[in-house]
């Protein structure tokens, strides 16, 4: 452990931060979770069993933990972040746990809190392999136990649990309209949940390997009267795409990280005051120095474009490049009186109720927007010498555009022109008044079209005798996403004009809420929020499951196979759960409908508890209170711990970690594979290197081991299949390639690989990939190949390339055939 | 533009910052607290209840406004520090040690004393050559409330004895 002030990765992102100092040089140190204390980098989030005491009429648990898994996946789909989130099953109250994770409770809390989220870190910061931090230990996403308000299908409570659980993972609100937004300028939708600010924030915390080189920088200082602004918010915005921010430092200086290659306008701008009750502006959690007391940010100072404009038209882009910074884009600027125009919420109407975010259609019903917000009317009347602009020239406000919105002068009517060749996409509005200018990012989303809508949903059954249910309505595709509660539907395709897809498991009786999200961002509860469509599950038997074994020893790894009746695992992106962070589930295998094997691992410090175990499949939700068993640790216990090298292959060598295993190791190692004897090549120094029998088939397979009088527990090892070989290369005519006969470029080329896939299956081209020389080659057809037996061939043509022999390697599904030398001449 | 899509605009909820708050009015405030108190801080401290924390406040009562409180009222607040370890909350009000505040309170089943609506139910107390007026940031224009129906909210910056007065009132009103 060191002290606060070591290097640091973090810059002054809208995180939780520490400063080791109150005083120059400032180094922000974020909270964040420890990849390298979590297996697999995930973060287990557990949801606590007893639920609500209440819910809103037709809602229900199953429906309510399936929209929190949904939520949860929007973070864990960021890619580039490398930080996983799973479902870690339902756990009992007040488990004892030494493993970092996040709990979502349900506890009692007053009125007017809907839902609340946030990090628990330790009160120092560490320096491992991701740099200098402070350690997230838990989190918690605090739930109120009467949901009776909230419908657990809507777009606000959806959006408002992947704001919370952004808090859980360390961010704070930031001021793009992005879901880490407060919710008063919220612009993304359940279609669309996060936006580019977001993916920056979750990825500088958790960087995956290659994203800083694939992204840029600005930096600068922002000054006020000469002086350093603390809390200023810099915005580096396109105009017709995204915006990504940072607060300055205590000194002044600033980062925008995360910057996708591109040009972008600059803009600093104050937090906004404290807002009905807020503790802090923008009810942001100040920094805290090396004595944990909060460092307050300035006042309120003039908005200004970079470089010092106030109007946009006059602003300088930046143009950002991957992996580079652009430093010393400065900002000098002159404090004033409180701001008069903030916190502004637009709305549209695409049909029967009010939409925000504001989403216009082109060509729509309606091409206006009615916003409220501080500052906008006076009087029943637009604030004197308020004006509306959108950034960017697709869309204008014309004369007499700006007005009091007739039926209720307490908002504001702006009215739209689109250029023809508008594109859809969020747009940028400008508040102005003679002494004030306030931007609002994505203010107005264009789309192409309105909303999708569901008229009627059919159920049916396949000639396979498989559930699907037809769905007719309005701008449906097989771009769209189908969710079941929070559960997508696998999508079919059209047939006779609906949408057919199969559902995803659902409790038997169970009435599911389905929705459309179509992916310009729009969904069907723009038009259907009050009463969405439903979809009711056949009354059949109640599935139920058991594990086996039903408890390990803590620091045991071992298979645990479950076995259910009914429960319908194939198809519902299912998970297994053990209710506690100490218990990880390293890898999964769904073998059935009602067969899965997990290898899963205890930690060493775990405490002797039972946990409750869940299955969960599509909306499904199965659960075991006390289920599992943590039994103390077993020093004498052999387990299985992982590969220690390459992945196993039949006809190759697998080195196995072994824990408690002498050395050296009994002479009587004897090892099976599904039943299959395997002969151990070697043992000792805890790891033990098989033999894969060739021919062996691939996938997931039962390893035992006895090693003397001790057993070791069950663990599963997973047989990848063989890495492709390619056997010959011949051109169309055809002609075999070879030294006497080499390649032209320009010419079609057919690659003769075995191992590719199953003999005869079809390949689809984009699932391979051929580099010839270095270089990328598009593949035009794979087809099974005649001769010999169970080949493939791969068809493309040859790029242009010098004379000389080229190392040609196909891949397909991460497997990485071994270099051909393919000789080329022009 | 026609009265109806007035009402559709109403369909839509008000979600405040921070953690996800629904805006409560004045009058939500007075009538959904238990109670109703100007107190001092005298001391803070922090416990655990299962994985959260919660900063307690000792408040001296020294006007009891609404419901039945003793010379003490603890209230307890998301978050705060405790055997090397802290938890923070987006939006949860901090109570600063001998600052004086009218506090809108709310008592579960549990018995837990908290704050109403987060930082929503705090209400600063300051005095000067005028005398004592509370001044907690307003909303000063027009929102909607969950239900999607506007938020009636008055202005909170006034004097103590006219937010005194304001509760009283209200409480001796039928509720709208």
């Amino acid at each position: 452990m060191t002290a606060l002030g070591a290097v640091s990765l973090a810059s002054g992102y809208y995180h939780f931060v520490h400063f080791a100092t109150r005083s120059a040089p400032f180094i922000p140190i974020a909270e964040k979770f420890d990849l390298s204390a979590l297996t697999n980098r995930t973060v287990y989030f557990h949801i606590a069993e007893q639920g609500p005491v209440q819910q809103a009429t037709g809602d229900s648990f199953p429906a309510l933990v399936s929209q929190i898994r949904l939520a949860a996946r929007v973070w864990n789909e960021v890619n580039s972040s490398e930080l996983r989130i799973r479902f870690g099953g339902l756990a009992a109250p007040d488990l004892p746990q030494t493993s970092p994770g996040i709990d979502v409770i349900f506890d009692e809390v007053p009125p007017g809190l809907i839902a609340a989220g946030g990090p628990t870190a330790r009160s120092e910061a560490i320096t491992g392999p991701d740099g200098t931090f402070v350690p997230i230990t838990r989190s918690v996403v605090m739930l109120p136990r009467n949901l009776s308000q909230s419908q657990s299908f809507s777009e606000s409570f959806f959006l408002s649990l992947v704001h919370e659980f952004g808090h859980a993972l360390g961010l704070q609100h930031a001021m793009t309209s992005s879901v880490m937004s407060t919710g008063l300028t919220r612009a993304t939708t359940k279609s669309r949940p996060l936006a580019a600010d977001d993916i920056a924030g979750i990825s500088l915390l958790y960087p995956a390997r290659g994203w800083a080189g694939t992204v840029g920088t600005i930096a600068g200082r922002v000054l006020a009267n000469g002086e350093a602004v603390h809390g200023a918010s810099v915005v580096a915005i396109s105009p017709q795409g995204i915006a990504i921010s940072t607060l300055t430092i205590p000194d002044g200086t600033y980062r925008v990280d995360g910057l996708p290659p591109g040009s972008y306008f600059i803009y600093a701008h104050p937090l906004p005051p404290p807002f009905a009750g807020e503790a802090s502006p923008a009810n942001i959690v100040l920094p805290l120095d090396a004595d944990n007391r909060p460092m307050p940010v300035a006042g309120p100072f003039e908005t200004r474009f970079y470089p010092g404009v106030r109007d946009p038209q006059q602003a300088v882009p930046v143009s950002v490049t991957a992996g580079a910074a652009v430093e010393g884009v400065n900002f000098s600027v002159q404090r004033r009186s409180p701001l008069q125009v903030y916190a502004v919420q637009t709305y549209s109407f695409p049909g029967q109720s009010a939409v925000n975010p504001a989403y216009l259609a082109i060509g729509g019903p309606r091409s206006f927007l009615v916003a409220s917000g501080i500052g906008l009317v006076a009087n029943g009347a637009p604030a004197p010498t308020l004006g509306v602009s959108v950034m960017g020239g697709a869309a204008s406000v014309p004369p007499g555009g700006v007005r009091a919105y007739a039926p209720d002068t307490r908002f504001l009517q702006v009215d739209f022109q689109f250029n023809p060749f508008t594109v859809e996409g969020p747009r940028h509005l400008l508040f102005t008044t003679s002494s004030d200018l306030y931007i609002r990012p994505s203010g107005l989303v264009i789309a192409q079209r309105q909303p999708p809508s569901i008229a009627a949903i059919t159920p049916g059954v396949d000639d396979a005798g498989t559930r699907i249910a037809a769905i007719s309505g309005d701008r449906l595709s097989v771009e769209s996403q189908v969710l079941f509660d929070g559960a997508p539907a696998l999508v079919r395709g059209v047939e006779a004009g609906n949408l057919v897809v199969v559902p995803p498991p659902g409790p038997p009786g169970h009435r599911a809420r389905v929705v459309v999200l179509n992916p310009d961002g729009q969904s069907s509860l723009f038009l259907q929020a009050a009463s969405p469509a439903l979809y009711d599950y056949p009354a059949e038997e109640t599935p139920s499951f058991s594990i086996q074994p039903a408890s390990l020893p803590a620091g045991a790894e071992a298979m645990v196979e479950v076995t259910a009746v009914d429960a319908r695992l194939s198809g519902g992106n299912p998970t297994l759960g053990f209710g506690s962070s100490d218990v990880r589930i390293k890898d999964f295998w769904v073998l059935g409908p009602n067969r899965m094997l997990a290898n899963v691992a205890v930690n060493p410090p775990a405490s002797p508890v039972g946990t409750t175990v869940t299955l969960a499949s599509g909306i499904q939700l199965l659960s075991q209170p006390f289920g599992f068993r943590i039994q103390p640790a077993n020093p004498r216990q052999l387990y299985l711990q992982g590969l220690a090298l390459d992945p196993a292959r039949s006809g190759g060598p697998v080195q196995i970690r072994v824990a408690n295993l002498v050395d050296p190791p009994p002479a009587n190692l004897q090892a099976t594979l599904n039943g299959v004897s395997v002969p151990v090549a070697s043992a000792g120094r805890g790891l033990i290197t098989l033999q894969i029998p060739a021919g062996f088939a691939a996938g997931p397979a039962v390893l035992r081991l006895q090693a003397g009088d001790e057993a070791a527990l069950p663990w599963v090892l997973a047989i990848e299949p063989p890495l492709p070989v390619v056997l010959a290369i011949s051109a169309a005519t055809p002609a075999l390639i070879h030294a006497g006969r080499p390649a032209v470029p320009g010419e079609l080329l057919q690659i003769t690989v075995s191992n590719l896939a199953e003999a005869g299956a079809s390949v689809a081209s984009s699932r391979v990939n051929v580099t010839i020389g270095g270089i990328d080659h598009s593949v035009t057809q794979v087809a099974p190949a005649g001769n010999p037996a169970g080949a493939h061939q791969v068809h493309l043509y040859l790029g242009p390339l010098p004379s000389g022999v080229h190392p040609l390697t196909v891949t397909i599904d991460g497997r990485t055939s071994a270099a051909y030398p393919l000789p080329v001449r022009p | 533009m026609t009265r109806r899509a007035f009402a559709l605009l109403l369909l839509a909820p008000l979600w405040l910052p921070a953690a996800t708050l629904e805006q409560l009015s004045l009058d939500d405030l007075i009538r959904k607290s238990t109670a109703v108190v100007r107190g001092r801080v005298l001391s803070s401290y922090t416990s655990s209840r299962g994985a959260l924390l919660y900063t307690h406040s000792r408040i001296q009562v020294l006007e009891s406004w609404k419901g039945a409180s003793g010379a003490e009222v603890n209230v307890a607040i998301p978050g705060g520090a405790m055997n090397g370890f802290r938890q923070a909350f987006s939006g949860a009000p901090k109570l600063t040690e001998g600052s004086e505040y009218v506090l809108f309170l709310w008592a579960g089943k549990s018995g837990m004393i908290q704050v109403i609506g987060f930082s929503q139910g705090v209400f600063g107390v300051t005095r000067d050559g005028q005398g004592e007026s509370v001044n907690r940031a307003a909303a000063t224009e027009t929102m909607l409330n969950s239900s999607g129906r506007p938020v009636e909210d008055a202005d909170v910056r006034m004097s103590l004895a006219e937010l005194r007065d304001l509760v009283r009132r209200t409480l001796a009103s039928p509720q709208k």
